[in-house]
């Protein structure tokens, strides 16, 4: 290539910003991100200004953009005319549960997976439990539901912390797994040469070392928990039921209380919106597996 | 410890030879108790004719009669087939649209817009899938959504959205197409941003066109990325019938049915465990061969890469 063709095409590169096309693009450029930023946003808007109508606001004809009434009448009376507390607690309960033994217990696997990926049946079995995130949930229900039914364990919170477990620990083992592989292992050799036991090195060394993981990890497993609605829907009656197999109910037949429900699904959101700005970028690895890092 | 020779530390860290197995072995069990003899016992049910309301009848074994029943049966290619277009065209479309607003942010947008964009994305897949689900059934909803209203005000039709057995399983997959897009924008947004921009650089001295960049540089360099968003969301959109529940009950008639939800319906709406639990493992088995016949096209493209 002479070097003539080459000034040429880095000029053009350099002009841009101040041509007409530079502008033309800047323009382009606003105008797909509001589009996107309005895609996105919109659905989220249409039911919080849903949630702040009167009842009989919400099936107009002409539908309107803002509350014509302004009122929180939807979220009193989701919540305590018609209980839908009870299901948020019954929600919180189960997915603070099982979010804690699935880190009680996936931590140390996924740190025996990271350090010794030949040992306790090795990238096989770390495979396998991975594998187990991808299993259609209805697979487990049928079989599970018939022997939690034997158990007498239907519509209990032990049940649904112990379901739960079935795709927490999982995703847990092998997100902390990757967490783990970023550590360089000299860190804890050099503490085994300080006369730490192993135990010490990774409770003491390695552990707090990956704490950011491990908090991330938290917070997506609990988010999922928090939206399951399969086993939910399958396990839980009165006494147990959480907020996802609820709003269904409250969907149809033939008169649909829209503001309470577009109330308690708002009032659902507001936790997992609150963790999603807090974790940013580390929501792409959790969401990948590990695969992908931000 | 004042006796603190080599040998003893040397001891104390061989002490804990077994410690791997005592961290695995917790998660391992509970996998094992809660998946694997559960899904041994569901294997051993679909050869029987086992039904929870017949409590009389004795379960007999009966062969391969229940994957018969259900691979002659038109409700379960039908739910079959509304799986395969939903997670078939819903991906497709996640990825075509992902793709191309993670390159433009890559390339074209900077700083704090990126940084809202980030944040706004982070939204719709972070919901339960049935709170995404009510929203866009009051967004379709046809006597007072907002939709319609709009589409009405344009002189535009106003289609039966729910309502109708050609559109109902689209108005899902558009609440799915809403809800995902952003996951394969981030994931594509962050696996273009770590390539290495030297090799922009020299496609850029060697007069490379962006067609030719884009082929020869960006999706190469991501295959693994691209691989990984694919099989997630094909999987994920595979399994969950929560917006489909909530949105349409698979309804009108089976129109919209996904597998999952008749699986489901098999189990807990007919009790026929025996049929449902063949029907599990049939989906199970799609799944696995659907993941391999996915793996091995990567595999088969990265080889031919390496020629190139």
């Amino acid at each position: 290539m002479n070097a003539s063709s080459l000034r040429e095409r880095l000029g053009k590169i350099g002009d841009e910003p101040i041509s007409l096309r530079g502008a033309m693009s800047r323009i382009g450029i606003t105008a797909f991100v509001s589009a996107i930023v309005a895609i996105t946003l919109f659905p989220l808007y249409w039911t919080l200004n849903t949630s702040f109508k009167q009842t009989e606001d919400t099936v107009t004809a002409v539908p309107s953009f803002f509350p014509p009434d302004f009122t929180i009448e939807g979220y009193i009376n989701v919540l305590f005319a018609n209980g839908a507390i009870d299901n948020l607690i019954n929600s919180m309960i189960v997915s603070l549960g099982s979010t804690a033994v699935a880190i009680v217990v996936g931590v140390p696997a996924g740190y025996a997976y990271a350090r010794n990926p030949d040992r306790v049946g090795g990238k096989h079995v770390a495979f396998w439990i991975l594998s187990l995130r991808m299993f259609p949930p209805i697979a487990p229900i049928l079989p599970l539901f018939f022997i939690f039914r034997q158990l007498g364990l239907i519509d209990t919170y032990l049940a649904m912390v112990l379901l739960y477990l079935t795709f927490n620990v999982p995703l847990v083992v092998w997100l902390i797994r990757s967490f783990f592989q970023d550590i360089p292992e000299a860190v804890e050799e050099a503490a085994l040469i300080d006369g730490y036991s192993r135990f010490e090195a990774f409770f003491k060394v390695a552990l707090p070392l990956v704490m950011p993981g491990i908090v991330a990890t938290t917070l997506l497993v609990w988010v999922f928990s928090w939206n399951e609605f399969q086993f939910a829907l399958v396990f839980t009656r009165d006494a147990t039921r959480t907020f996802t197999p609820l709003i269904p109910t409250l969907v149809g037949g033939h008169q649909t209380l829209w503001n309470q429900v577009a109330a308690l699904s708002t009032l659902a959101m507001l936790p997992v919106i609150a963790i999603s700005l807090l974790m940013q970028k580390r929501l792409i690895r959790g969401l990948t597996l590990g695969a992908v890092k931000g | 410890m004042s006796s603190d020779t080599e040998s003893s530390r040397l001891a104390r860290a061989t002490r804990n030879e077994y410690l791997e197995y005592w961290f695995a072995l917790p998660a391992i069990l509970i996998l094992l108790a809660l998946v694997i003899i559960p899904m041994v016992w569901s294997l051993y049910v679909s050869f029987t004719n086992l039904n929870l309301t017949i409590a009389s009848r004795t379960t007999e074994f009966i062969g391969l009669a229940n994957y018969a029943d259900l691979l002659t049966s038109g409700r379960f290619w039908d739910a079959i087939i509304n799986t395969a277009y939903y997670v078939g065209i819903g991906v497709t479309v996640q990825f075509v649209l992902g793709f191309a607003v993670a390159l433009i942010m890559a390339n074209y947008t900077d700083g704090w817009l990126n940084s809202l964009l980030f944040t706004v994305l982070l939204l719709p897949m972070m919901m339960a899938p049935v709170v995404a689900g009510l929203m866009w059934r009051l967004l379709f909803d046809e006597s007072f959504g907002p939709i319609n209203h709009l589409l009405g005000a344009m002189g535009l039709p106003e289609p039966s959205w729910l309502s109708s057995a050609q559109l109902s399983l689209d108005a899902i997959l558009i609440a799915d197409i809403w809800q995902w897009t952003p996951f394969m924008i981030l994931i594509l947004y962050t696996g273009r941003l770590a390539i290495n921009e030297d090799l922009y650089e020299a496609a850029r001295m060697d007069g490379a066109s962006k067609w030719f960049t884009f082929r020869h540089v960006t999706v190469p360099q991501m295959k693994g990325v691209i691989a990984v968003a694919l099989l997630i969301r094909a999987m994920d959109a595979f399994k969950f019938f929560d917006k489909m529940y909530l949105m349409t009950q698979g309804g009108p008639g089976t129109s919209s049915e996904l597998g999952t939800y008749y699986n489901y319906l098999l189990g807990f709406s007919d009790f026929a465990m025996g049929r449902a639990t063949a029907m599990s493992w049939l989906l199970l088995l799609f799944a696995v061969v659907l993941a391999n016949i996915f793996l091995w096209v990567l595999e088969r493209g990265e080889g031919g890469e390496q020629v190139v």
